[in-house]
């Protein structure tokens, strides 16, 4: 299946949705509402400051064909430059897809013949290590995990050298899942981001797994997570549901982090990179 | 805090509202947009907001709430009564069969369905039942261990039958837990989204098998506009009698909490706050209404004041202020029903202009200490102060335990009272909707 096909077949769902919200608009014909169109952003989740600002320069930009202008406007906003480092830490609210995450990249990477190793750190949840070791037995990658209750820096530190001793390309390196508004969690996240920096200076990354049904809170999700261990990309996950997932679009346009991948199944090859284009263009009904 | 940043939105809308002793048409509409905008941020769901917002339109536009003398108040209460009512009216607990009952914990990826498991069992073992987890999750990876080892952890029974699918699972468990005195059994179903058509037939075949006493619907409280989909797609397949709405110790503005309740007609029950197997916590719609609002301390005072006040003596007291008789008399049973309402800063906060009457200095000693100079006057000085002398101020500041000073400055602001009655629009006072004793 082509990385197109996959992706519209992912965000079927959302389409269909889109597509009457569209309907809609198209119903109204010249009268252009653009109330509606605000709607239907905020039914996808966009929420109404970031909706009522793109509806705003959509209306700026007076074209005669709405629904290009649109995309053309949500292009520009998803279309972020984003960098690539060795370690990835993948953060995230519990629930939010983390550790499903790591196994599919690993996966991934795997199939394009890189070197992973992963490090679980997430020693809190119970059966956490095992679930992340089914994965890395999936997908065929060297592991170290931490045993339940050690402490999850120490589990990184050692981690890291292990990985580096064995030339690992990429290391994933999966976290607990924490709500964002706790702060004793966050300290410690902040200590895990440290303790990496020190063992690979500059080859750090965060990522922040975002589930697509997860609304205007998002926001305060990024804007704390940002405070702490500023993550650089975004993982939508679990696309494949009728959620729009258009919170990203909205942090998008606040925090300028680009999204780095989609989460589009429960299979290991269901993690797809993301392109702004492929995403914006399979939203719209025209595209079947 | 849950709802926290809705509440302060909400809260400062109100604030503007609450200080007017007018409001015009256009004053409301605006608070009403803000009141939307505030409640789509909060990721209530569109739709539930537009009715939520054109029912509120139409009750505070009536003319009887533009007319009042608490335009404001009134809004409010508007306010809260709707929110309540989205809410659901009353809290419910776990339904509970005559003998063995059966629960299934059904919902999407990651929204909590393990720990809400072990926190339900825990409840239930908690009010001297015995319950046991059975996990059918043979999707995820760990899935039956983590319940197993938080079912542990929390001293609550588990139980891993045989089997390679769901069904098979349920039966052997079933056939299992009858050996036992086990009386709640509890499964845990594989994370699903609502659309795939597949999982929720078997969803629909487990539900036949075990015959659940209920079905419980674990919900992420941060969901956004999709909540009331997720909501509605197992609830109209009959795979939803209850909800638990998880995650509520984060800063959510928890609007999935006041959507899916008036989507899809199912009580919310129980909210997790937390990740310890204990934090679960029941589900009080009215005070998360309040809550919401800021203002459950007011709301109680608005209340209590309806009660307090009747309208026969605030019928009495108008004609009074009209006829310009207003004594000490008079204003001493203010005092009294002021005491009964509660303390002078709560209600400095819901009288309209209340942040004035704040900055008057009013104490709380002071109120008890007026009524104390009064009790010590005689019938004929209530009735016309100007009579109290030296002499008499003398007689009434030994008689009520405090100073000259004191008796003055009592009958000072009680001129000053007298004066502000006599300013107050007589139109007004006319109407006969004076829902307070006096107007500061």
């Amino acid at each position: 299946m082509s990385i197109m096909a996959k992706i519209s077949k992912g965000l079927s769902k959302t389409r269909e949705k889109m597509a009457q919200a569209f309907q809609a608009v198209f119903e109204r014909g010249p009268s252009r509402d653009y109330e509606l169109l605000e709607e239907f952003l905020i039914l996808a989740d966009v929420g109404p400051a970031a909706a009522a600002a793109i509806v705003a320069k959509v209306k700026e930009k007076n074209s005669p064909e709405l629904i290009p202008a649109l995309k053309e406007e949500l292009v520009q906003t998803l279309n972020l430059d984003s960098e690539d480092k060795p370690v990835k830490i993948f953060v995230g609210i519990n629930g939010s897809g983390k550790t499903t995450s790591v196994g599919k990249l690993c996966h991934r990477f795997v199939s394009e013949g890189k070197k992973v190793f992963v490090i679980g750190t997430d020693t809190f949840r119970a059966a956490a290590d095992m679930q992340l070791e089914e994965w890395c037995r999936r997908a065929g990658v060297p592991y170290l995990l931490g045993k339940p209750g050690s402490d999850p820096g120490a589990v990184l530190y050692d981690g890291l050298n292990s990985a580096a001793a064995k030339n690992a390309d990429y290391i994933l390196c999966d976290t607990a899942g924490r709500l964002h508004s706790n702060k004793n969690l966050m300290q410690e996240l902040e200590k895990i981001l440290r303790v990496s920096e020190r063992v690979r200076p500059g080859a750090v990354e965060v990522l922040l797994t975002l589930d697509a049904a997860t609304g205007q809170n998002a926001l305060q999700q990024m804007e704390t997570f940002e405070q702490w261990v500023k993550p650089s990309g975004i993982i939508l996950t679990k696309l494949d549901g009728s959620a729009k997932g258009g919170v990203a679009i909205a942090l998008a346009a606040k925090y300028r982090v680009p999204i780095k991948y989609i989460g589009v199944g429960e299979g290991i090859e269901d993690l797809l990179l993301f392109a702004a284009e492929s995403y914006v263009n399979s939203l719209f009904p025209e595209n079947e | 805090m849950v709802f926290s940043g809705l509440s302060q939105r909400l809260q400062g809308i109100i604030g503007k509202l609450r200080g007017r002793g007018r409001l015009s048409e256009a004053d409301v509409k605006d608070a009403l947009k803000e009141i939307k905008l505030a409640l789509l941020e909060a990721d209530v769901n569109y739709k539930v907001v537009k009715d939520f917002i054109a029912n509120l339109q139409q009750n505070c536009l009536g003319a009887e709430i533009l007319n009042s003398l608490t335009p404001g108040q009134q809004v409010i209460k508007l306010v809260r009564d709707e929110l309540t009512n989205l809410l659901g009216a009353s809290a419910s607990s776990l339904s509970l069969a005559k003998g063995k009952s059966v629960y299934m914990l059904v919902g999407l990826q990651g929204s909590g369905k393990t720990t809400t498991t072990v926190k339900i069992a825990r409840m239930l073992k908690a009010k001297g039942k015995k319950p046991v987890v059975i996990s059918l999750d043979t999707y995820r990876p760990a899935a039956v261990e983590q319940l197993e080892i938080a079912a542990h952890d929390a001293q609550i029974d588990s139980y891993r039958p045989g089997g390679l699918n769901p069904i098979e699972i349920a039966k052997h468990a079933l056939a299992w837990t009858d050996k036992f005195e086990h009386d709640c059994l509890l499964f845990d179903t594989a994370g699903r989204m609502h659309l795939d058509e597949a999982l929720m037939e078997e969803l629909l075949q487990l539900k036949a098998l075990i015959k659940p006493v209920e079905i419980i619907l674990v919900l992420d409280a941060m969901t956004g506009q999709d909540a009331v989909n997720i909501a509605q797609g197992f609830a109209e397949r009959g795979l939803a009698d209850s909800i638990v709405l998880t995650k509520l110790d984060s800063d959510t503005r928890g609007g999935a909490a006041l959507s899916v309740r008036a989507v899809t007609g199912k009580p919310i029950k129980y909210i997790g706050v937390g990740e310890k197997t204990e934090q679960l916590e029941q589900f009080h719609p009215d005070r998360m209404a309040s809550q919401i609002l800021g203002m459950g301390d007011v709301l109680t005072l608005i209340e209590k004041a309806e009660a307090a006040f009747d309208r026969e003596q605030a019928a009495k007291l108008q004609e009074k202020l009209r006829k310009q008789q207003f004594t000490l008399q008079d204003f001493r049973e203010q005092l009294h029903q002021f005491k009964n309402i509660g303390s002078l800063d709560q209600i400095a906060g819901m009288l309209p202009g209340g942040a004035k009457l704040g900055k008057m200095q009013f104490d709380e000693r002071e109120i008890a200490r007026f009524d104390a100079i009064i009790a010590s006057m005689t019938p004929a000085e209530r009735l016309s102060p100007s009579i109290i002398n030296g002499s008499r101020r003398k007689r009434i500041a030994a008689g009520s335990g405090t100073s000259v000073q004191q008796v003055n400055k009592l009958l000072k602001q009680f001129a000053m009272l007298q004066k502000m009655m006599k300013q107050l629009d007589p139109k007004m006072a006319k109407k006969g909707r004076l829902p307070f004793p006096f107007k500061i």
